[in-house]
């Protein structure tokens, strides 16, 4: 009668253990899609103090008083914006009015959910800007890009949810 | 109880007086068949369950006793083994342990009244391959901005709406 106890109480405690497991694999497969889901994101905002327009992106809600501290600029019209899937070694590009592109040539995820990234500023088929940074998700980078009319193009990249 | 059924019980017990007796078996003559009826089978019933003496009673006893102590010793490990107060104590532990894992790991922190408080945009290095385009980086509170100056101005008429 012993042996068979002893076994019993065995058997339940691996029990146990494959319940912890199964929650983890559980939790572990539900957290998996939010990482996969993530876009290469971006947008070409034209700023000037006579546009008539003045609407910012839902992605860049909250930002129209510092873009104007910034740029010195009080008006800014979102002109296009795109968005890429990022996928592991391959390379995502956006772009705008046909000559203007933003490529992201290559993204290594960090410690604490950060991600080195590396974007080439391309004009017409030239090459303009390299640039490598660590950034976070859902932190846009802004590029003050060239003169266009009475302002200033801008084009904003980030990597989004 | 209904009265008929008081007053038969207590006729068949013999507690009804001569005279309720007589007006009982008036108002019911069917009863002395009833009566006879119910005789009847507490005779049998008796021949029935007559006790029985036992062959082996040491052995039946011990039987019983031997059924008793394995139900009760199956309830008891049943009770260690996943009802037990040490058990759910762990098991309590263990779920909290693991949702403050998972809090951790999964949730992202940060100051929530601000959503932007999370901000992380440095800027490590940049590169122009045209020597007459500049870049420089202006890190300002929630907002990297890489300046480039030297590039050609955009036609006016040029559409960047698509």
């Amino acid at each position: 009668m012993g042996i068979v106890e002893t076994d019993g109480l065995g058997s339940r405690r691996h029990c146990w253990w494959l319940i912890l497991v199964l929650i983890t694999i559980f939790y572990g497969f539900w957290a998996l899609p939010a990482r996969a889901t993530e876009i290469f994101w971006g947008c070409l905002i034209y700023a000037s103090d006579v546009g008539q327009c003045n609407s910012l992106p839902q992605r860049l809600s909250g930002y129209d008083a510092r873009m104007s501290s910034a740029f010195g600029y009080s008006r800014f019209c979102l002109m296009a914006q795109r968005q890429a899937p990022l996928q592991a070694q391959k390379e995502a590009g956006l772009v705008f009015s046909n000559d203007l592109k933003i490529i992201l040539t290559s993204l290594t995820g960090v410690s604490d959910g950060k991600y080195l990234i590396r974007l080439l500023l391309v004009e017409g088929e030239e090459p303009v800007m390299e640039t490598q940074a660590r950034v976070s998700r859902d932190s846009p980078l802004f590029i003050r890009g060239p003169n266009w009319r009475d302002g200033q193009i801008i084009i904003v990249v980030m990597v989004a949810a | 109880m209904r009265p008929f059924e008081e007053k038969l019980t207590a006729w068949f017990d013999g507690k009804l007086s001569a005279e309720e007796a007589r007006s009982f078996l008036k108002d019911y003559p069917s009863a002395l068949e009833e009566k006879a009826e119910f005789l009847k089978l507490r005779q049998l019933l008796r021949q029935g369950l007559e006790s029985r003496v036992l062959e082996h009673p040491d052995f039946f006893n011990a039987q019983i006793m031997a059924q008793i102590m394995r139900e009760s010793v199956q309830r008891r490990s049943l009770r260690r083994g996943w009802l037990g107060l040490p058990q759910i104590a762990w098991g309590g532990v263990g779920a909290l342990s693991l949702g403050f894992a998972m809090f951790v790991a999964l949730i992202p922190h940060g100051d929530l009244s601000d959503p932007r408080s999370g901000y992380v945009a440095d800027v490590l290095k940049t590169k122009t391959h045209d020597p007459n385009v500049k870049a420089t980086v202006d890190n300002q509170k929630n907002m990297t901005i890489i300046k480039v100056e030297g590039l050609h101005k955009v036609p006016p008429e040029k559409d960047l709406n698509h």
